[in-house]
């Protein structure tokens, strides 16, 4: 709060219909106590239609559901949450593999555990390497276990990611931001009125409500209906404006405990099992030319929430201008890969939570603000943009050198390349397991291994990894078959349910 | 791989090589001349150097025995914000951060209560410092004795040859000479060998340059480029000198601003380590001595000596087949004890990049980006002691007050100031709780604290602040008093 005097900050608006405006709302109504900041929601036509991208929820220290009170349970009797604990990847010369989410193996001496194994290992693929998960073990026997201290080994415990529907866990947060004193305006946006030094003056809405406030929150996705026309777009490396679209299936069986993505010539295909269905997300076609290969045909393709929409991977480097933020796919669109476009979304939620200014918007936060959600998007991006490279045929390693990839990320991937080095960031969006697993999946396979992991005798890593391999082979079969999961769950809901 | 110089950056670099890496892969070669004496800088270290030492098989014990070493909880700043005032930069957290709030907010919204006290009564180690006390840090989490880390003050001139031993056992080699030539590849402009004194010539594939200031292969023979920063950091010399201790054994170390610098002062065991950090444009070399005499505490030990450097970095720390580590590679005056930890950071670096073979350029680049980072980062926080003051008592003071800043610091001090925000970043040296004790130390408070406490019941938080200041107090009653614990810890190290 400020102490001299001076007006402080004491309303939010927040434009947008979709999840990431209601979890905005009930993340600030929450944390700022919706009595001392009035925050009000105003409806936008059609920005949920991007909600898709959070079909993905993966668990991390920055997972603002927890916060909300959101647990595997709650998230799959509200939003008919399945889970998963790997991803099934195909593509350019690469037969479907495992990638489990979250670690593989275990660091020894303060050298990762990939050194090792690149150091000993007589079968140097990405299926070897990943099954030194118990994520993966469990998924070649369709088991499935939620990551608890119990079935950790030491400090490697597998990681599971929860397959929500967005559009019903959207319902809930709006449910849950009413209770916390949101308000929602009477009709859609219609009208942003602009101050003459660009600022924002004032949104109205179809029925003639004029909202104002000291803060606007822009959450209408890609079409970035509150930011000003000047705002600066960074397309991705080898990123073409495609469309976006969802189509669900039902499935009579229980849910695959795996999400799938594949990289086909229309672009990318994300298959996630939710409930009793399992939703595909397709990034395709090219926006730009006209060319609609691989886009559904007809006004609404087996997705009830809306059309394929327009989609261009990039981001704003000024996501906060003035008195307006952009926050989730309104400032970087990132691929639907591990998550990212949820902890995207969560590290700005949380970042303007912490930001917030408590008066007038001050230039110190939004360049903080501005600087490290850029640093984000980035990061998100040259790991989107490595599995473009490889989905257009680039293999990465030479993609690194003739020129293909920017040399940032080229860099990054001959280090990895030449001595499985993972360059320290600032950003801490991107674990470096998720960097470590793209460049193996992606055939980046060391030619050397850290010199560090000489220090053991080679019979010794053997052992070591042999061991390894046989505990997370035991720990996966205490698992249980993911039918009897899914089956518990689903009886656990009914009686949960009123 | 060839070492040139044999200093603390020398056999830092021999022993960490020889220590962490296979015989079969490397051959670690060290070139030094007993003809050229040690710069010795750094008597004052940063917490990391425990790593370091653990790393390359070091007892902690031992090492303190050998080079009279004394235990360090953080630095004192004395007449920086303002004469009269004076702040400790510990080695550990302000407070405990409260559902995702730093403690500094919370303290900053009860600041004017007289009961709230000052931040630093919210951590352990500027308690414990101020009463002379120490003990080793808890392994619980949940303890307040968990919430610190400590360093070393230590002889540097007994450093070395400690290394030296260190390394020697693990098969470093040594041979006496200086170097009188530098041969390099005519096509490539490598360096393929060096000559010396003796006609003895040396063969490396890498050469590692710590031959101090000079910079005889990264700059004599590479002709490097060097990045000076001047304009923000004007001291530019160095008068240290020794005297016996007077008082307590105090667990930190202290930097009293001057009318043109400032002064160190670093107890070890054995004797006092003091020093005068001073612009000569700003004053002359015979009033900065006579200023450093004054104010010893005890008789002296040693005729002054005078270093000159310029402060900046070279503009590639690895150039060709050459890394410079240590002096040679640049120079950031000792104000927070960096001159080690920089030479950790580059000898570390350097071994997790050590190349495989000849085709090396990616791992250079990669070295360069770590290491120009991490002194950018040093410069922005050293820059910020200067500028962050109000005196106005001498032209020196002046200047740095009034000078142009690099945007980079700007832009975290507004930052600060404006709603108590630390700039957020994860590589680089000095994190949150450091710009917190130079911020709020020299008078740099926000204006604003984080809204999200505006939530919470007023005397709820002034009940948590209470309790907390009550549990710092007590955890340092209850540690040792220094002296005596180091007596008993060295007494172990002698005995080994």
């Amino acid at each position: 709060m400020k102490l001299d005097p001076g007006r402080p900050l004491r309303s939010v608006v927040i434009a947008g219909s979709g999840l990431e405006a209601w979890l905005a709302a009930a993340v600030l109504a929450l944390r700022l106590d919706g009595r001392r900041v009035d925050i009000t929601v105003c409806p936008v036509s059609g920005s949920q239609d991007w909600d898709g991208l959070y079909t993905a929820l993966p668990a991390w220290p920055g997972d603002l559901f927890r916060d909300l009170g959101y647990s595997d349970l709650k998230l799959a009797t509200l939003a008919d949450a399945s889970f998963s604990l790997g991803t099934r990847v195909s593509g350019p010369g690469l037969e479907a593999v495992i990638k489990p989410h979250g670690p593989v193996g275990i660091n020894v001496g303060g050298v990762a555990f990939h050194h090792y194994w690149r150091r000993v290992s007589t079968r140097l693929t990405p299926d070897d390497y990943f099954r030194y998960s118990p994520g993966t073990e469990a998924l070649r026997r369709s088991a499935l276990a939620p990551p608890v201290p119990a079935n950790a080994l030491g400090p490697l415990q597998h990681e599971m990611v929860r397959h929500v529907d967005p559009w019903a866990l959207q319902k809930h947060l709006r449910h849950q931001a009413y209770a916390m004193d949101v308000r929602e305006a009477r009709g859609p946006l219609a009208e942003v009125q602009r101050a003459d030094d660009g600022r924002i003056a004032g949104l109205t809405t179809t029925r003639g409500e004029k909202l104002s406030a000291d803060l606007f929150v822009d959450c209408t996705g890609p079409n970035r209906r509150l930011c000003s026309e000047a705002s600066a777009w960074e397309a991705a490396p080898l990123s073409r404006a495609a469309w976006l679209w969802a189509e669900h299936e039902h499935r009579d069986a229980a849910p695959l405990p795996w999400s799938s993505l594949s990289g086909t010539e229309a672009g990318w295909k994300a298959v996630f099992p939710r409930g009793t269905e399992e939703v595909t997300l397709h990034l395709a076609g090219d926006r730009t030319t006209g060319e609609a290969s691989g886009t559904p045909a007809g006004e609404a393709p087996g997705n009830p929430r809306g059309n394929a929409v327009p989609y261009h991977i990039g981001h704003t480097p000024t996501p906060w201008e003035g008195n307006c933020v952009a926050l989730g796919s309104a400032a970087a669109s990132v691929l639907p890969l591990d998550g990212l476009p949820a902890r995207l979304l969560m590290n700005m939620v949380q970042r303007l939570v912490a930001l917030l200014p408590g008066r007038d918007c001050h230039p110190a936060e939004t360049l903080e603000f501005n600087q490290l959600s850029a640093e984000d998007a980035r990061e998100a991006n040259h790991l989107g943009t490595l599995y473009e490279a490889w989905r257009q045929g680039h293999a990465p390693r030479e993609a690194a050198i003739d020129g293909t990839l920017p040399e940032p990320l080229a860099l990054r991937v001959r280090l990895f390349a030449r001595r499985g080095w993972l360059s320290p960031r600032d950003s801490q969006l991107v674990p470096e397991d998720c960097w470590r697993a793209a460049f193996i999946l992606l055939g980046v396979i060391p030619d050397h291994h850290d010199r560090l992991a000489d220090r053991i005798e080679r019979d010794q890593v053997e052992e070591n990894l042999l061991a390894l391999k046989h505990k997370v082979r035991q720990i996966a079969r205490t698992f249980p078959a993911h039918d009897e999961y899914f089956a518990a769950m689903q009886a656990t809901i009914r009686e949960a349910r009123p | 791989m060839v070492i040139i110089g044999g200093g603390t950056a020398g056999w830092m670099t021999a022993a960490a090589l020889s220590s962490t890496l296979s015989r079969a892969h490397i051959d670690v070669h060290l070139v030094e001349s007993e003809a050229i004496g040690i710069v010795g800088v750094g008597e004052a270290t940063l917490p990391h150097l425990r790593h370091f030492n653990r790393i390359i098989g070091i007892d902690e014990a031992e090492f303190m025995a050998a080079t009279r070493a004394t235990f360090k909880l953080g630095i004192e700043f004395v007449d920086w914000g303002r004469i009269g005032d004076a702040y400790l930069h510990p080695f550990g957290a302000f407070g405990i951060e409260r559902n995702g709030v730093g403690f500094h907010h919370l303290w900053r919204k009860f600041q004017h209560e007289p009961a709230t006290g000052p931040i630093g009564d919210y951590s352990l180690p500027v308690v414990a410092a101020r009463d002379a006390r120490f003990d080793i840090p808890s392994e619980d989490p949940r303890s307040v004795a968990s919430t610190y880390g400590y360093a070393y003050q230590f002889d540097a001139t007994r450093y070395a040859p400690f290394l030296r031993a260190h390394a020697e056992q693990r098969s470093a080699r040594r041979t006496e000479g200086r170097v009188t030539a530098v041969e390099r590849d005519p096509e490539s402009g490598d360096i393929l060998a060096v000559r010396l004194d003796n006609d003895l010539r040396i063969e490396g594939d890498l050469f590692v340059d710590c031959s101090g200031f000079r910079g005889l292969l990264i700059e004599e023979a590479l002709e490097t480029g060097y990045e000076e920063w001047t304009d923000w950091l004007p001291c530019d010399r160095a008068i240290a000198m020794q005297c016996e201790g007077v008082g307590p054994l105090l667990p930190y170390t202290r930097a009293s601003a001057d009318r043109a610098g400032w002064r160190w002062r670093i107890p070890l065991q054995h004797r006092v380590g003091n020093g005068h950090v001073f612009s000569s444009a700003f004053m002359d070399e015979d009033q900065a001595r006579d200023r450093l005499l004054a104010t010893l505490e005890g008789p002296a030990l040693t005729e002054p000596r005078t270093l000159r450097f310029t402060t900046g970095k070279r503009r590639r720390m690895w150039n060709h087949n050459c890394v410079a580590v240590g002096l040679a590679g640049g120079f950031l005056e000792p104000l927070e004890s960096t001159s080690i930890y920089l030479v950790q950071a580059a000898i570390t670096n350097l071994v997790e990049l050590l190349p495989p073979d000849r085709q090396y350029a990616a791992e250079r680049a990669e070295y360069n980006r770590i290491l120009d980072n991490e002194f950018l980062r040093v410069r922005d926080f050293l820059i910020l002691h200067y500028h962050a003051t109000t005196r106005d008592d001498s032209p020196f003071w002046n200047h740095v007050r009034t000078m142009a800043i690099p945007d980079s610091l700007a832009e975290k001090i507004e930052g600060f100031r404006h709603a108590g925000r630390v700039a957020e970043y994860h590589q680089g040296l000095f994190l949150e709780a450091s710009w917190l004790a130079v911020y709020l130390g020299q008078g740099i408070v926000p204006q604003a604290w984080d809204q999200r406490l505006e939530n919470v019941d007023e005397d709820t938080l002034r009940e948590e602040l209470r309790n907390l200041r009550q549990q710092v107090q007590a955890a340092a009653r209850a540690m040792p008093d220094h002296e005596a614990f180091l007596n008993n810890h060295c007494a172990r190290g002698k005995a080994a």
